[in-house]
């Protein structure tokens, strides 16, 4: 019972905006945030638009632009994860975590504030990749048409979801697993369907990317730019996996955090 | 007087070791409270279920008549923290930091409040600088300042002035006094520099294996401790002075040759040196030093707290 009883606290948009400042004022003097959102980010498109272009000679034109897409709305999954954890880590880091909830602030605006910046940042990483896919490589993802809103919004929760999974580990565990907050999410890339269906992947390993929504979201973008056809019974099941991972991760970080404060764990946190 | 904080049967374990067993304590409006004892004495653990960053095991802390976990945000609004542990976020200026924490407290016009506070603690100059590139000081005062950026009533102090040098310390407690006098702001301290206690509380509650063993003002407890200490500086042979106070049964040790060190209870000070100079031993110099906080600590410390309690 303990377990399933939600937050009973209501949220106070200032206070949320404020974590918006906050995070802004954050990113303005923090370098690895930058390095991380557009170095990397460029670095990675980068690569998928080479590979793209070495196989356009040999490849269907649908594979390469797969990579691609598959390259730009990774940054949306990505980012939205990283932005939760790091949001709580650059605090717990600073040892000024502990001083921000002794505040009004409650766990809920927290997690509201860093994925509204998370989405920000997602927004900003995908434009970049996608402008520059476009000047060299010629594909617009535009060419998704409607599907890319509902997609990228599903690829959000999904991030949002496995970023409160993670972050309730820290909770659990502290910072000796903070190394899980840039870690687990590549578990995605390569089991969850982002460049090419579940079938290329080993019987035994199939299962992991069937329970991952992102391998059924990205089957439907495959299937609009194959044939402008839109899969919906796989955008339907990635809408139910996302909602799923995002309220599974929601219940067991409030539950962690609970559990953080009974145990000392949270106030520990900092060291 | 209104109670701001009220603790009934606090008590937190962790497994099977019990942190804080079974405390409770009030703090009326205006008041300063020293919360004292050694390391592992419970005070953090306290401290942290005050603040809400620990849950208790059981019992109930109430501010302002109002139950903590049913009104945590108007709670948290009404009263701040300050402790040299704590910090602010390290990436931002300090006038950047004020104005989240303004913005978490609800506050408007923060820059103003912030001008006012940073020059009542001497940091006006880092304003504009980083957290990270100030000195351990420099922090201390601005921690300090953002505890009072929201015009708390009631503010929880961890060694306000450790890692302060003695002259900003000495004004750091001054400033404390002021508040206390001219908005009645409540203090709950934590300090392991006992004349500072003595200085700013006006009343002590010690803590031992999670327990209140003593709970008084610092006069009141220094008095429980009785004895005084009487260094004697004398002439000559120490056989006379050790003959004389054995025959009287007075607790003594020397220290050095011709210095002696008679414990006894204040009153009888007056006959320890008339007692001595009847003897005809030529007293060359006399120390008189009553009993302190710092002697109620030792004495916490070494389990000797029977004589502390009502």
């Amino acid at each position: 019972m303990y377990f399933f009883r939600l937050w009973p606290e209501t949220m106070k948009i200032y206070r949320i905006n404020t974590i918006l400042l906050h995070t802004w004022y954050h990113f303005l003097h923090s370098m690895e945030t930058w390095v991380d959102l557009f170095w990397n980010s460029t670095l990675q498109i980068l690569v998928y638009v080479f590979l793209a272009r070495v196989f356009s000679h040999s490849s269907t034109i649908e594979f390469t632009r797969y990579l691609i897409v598959g390259a730009i709305l990774w940054n949306a999954i990505w980012v939205a994860q990283y932005g939760i954890c790091l949001g709580a880590l650059w605090e717990i880091w600073a040892k000024s975590f502990s001083t921000m909830f002794i505040s009004p602030l409650t766990l809920n605006e927290f997690l509201v504030g860093q994925m509204i910046s998370g989405a920000i940042k997602s927004v900003l990483a995908v434009a970049m990749s996608a402008i520059i896919a476009y000047y060299l490589y010629g594909f617009s993802i535009f060419s998704l048409g409607w599907i890319l809103i509902p997609a990228y919004l599903l690829l959000l929760i999904f991030g949002w979801g496995l970023g409160m999974l993670v972050l309730s580990l820290i909770f659990r565990f502290g910072t000796q697993v903070q190394s899980l907050s840039w870690s687990v999410v590549f578990l995605v890339q390569p089991l969850g369907g982002v460049f090419y269906p579940l079938s290329v992947l080993p019987e035994a390993m199939r299962w992991v990317g069937e329970i991952m929504p992102s391998s059924y979201i990205f089957i439907s973008i495959r299937e609009y730019l194959k044939d402008g056809r839109i899969a919906w019974t796989e955008l339907g099941i990635g809408l139910v996996l996302s909602i799923a991972y995002f309220l599974i991760g929601y219940l067991v970080l409030t539950h962690s955090f609970r559990q953080a404060k009974i145990t000392g764990a949270f106030a520990r946190m900092e060291g | 007087m209104q109670k701001v904080l009220e603790v009934t049967s606090l008590l937190k374990r962790f497994g099977s070791f019990t942190a804080v067993d079974d405390i409770s304590f009030s703090v009326a409006q205006g008041e300063i409270v020293g919360l004292l004892g050694p390391n592992g004495a419970g005070k953090t653990t306290t401290i942290q279920m005050l603040l809400g960053l620990t849950t208790s095991t059981s019992g109930t802390i109430s501010y302002f008549g109002k139950e903590f976990t049913r009104h945590r945000e108007e709670i948290l609004s009404k009263i701040n923290f300050a402790s040299t542990y704590s910090h602010i976020q390290s990436r931002m200026t300090v006038r950047q930091s004020f104005r989240i924490y303004a913005g978490l407290y609800g506050m408007d016009a923060s820059d103003r409040r912030m001008s006012e506070l940073l020059h009542l603690l001497e940091v006006e100059d880092v304003a504009d600088k980083l957290f990270w590139h100030l000195s351990s000081g420099q922090q201390t005062r601005v921690i300090l300042a953002k505890a009072l950026l929201n015009k708390p009533r009631l503010i929880l102090m961890d060694e306000p002035t450790a890692s302060l040098d003695p002259d900003i310390a000495s004004k750091v407690r001054d400033l404390i006094l002021t508040l206390q006098k001219k908005e009645r702001v409540t203090l709950l301290i934590t300090s392991h520099d006992m004349s500072e206690v003595e200085q700013l509380c006006d009343r002590v509650i010690f803590l031992q294996h999670g327990k209140i063993v003593a709970e008084d003002t610092p006069l009141g407890l220094t008095k429980r401790i009785g004895e005084s200490k009487v260094t004697v500086t004398f002439d000559g042979s120490a056989d006379p002075v050790s003959a004389y106070l054995e025959r009287k049964a007075y607790k003594h040790h020397f220290p050095r040759i011709h210095v002696v060190v008679v414990e006894v209870a204040e009153t009888d000070v007056p006959k320890v040196l008339f007692g001595l100079s009847n003897e005809g031993i030529w007293l060359t110099n006399i120390e008189i030093q009553k009993p302190n906080l710092e002697d109620v600590f030792l004495s916490v410390v070494a389990g000797n707290y029977e004589n502390l309690s009502h």
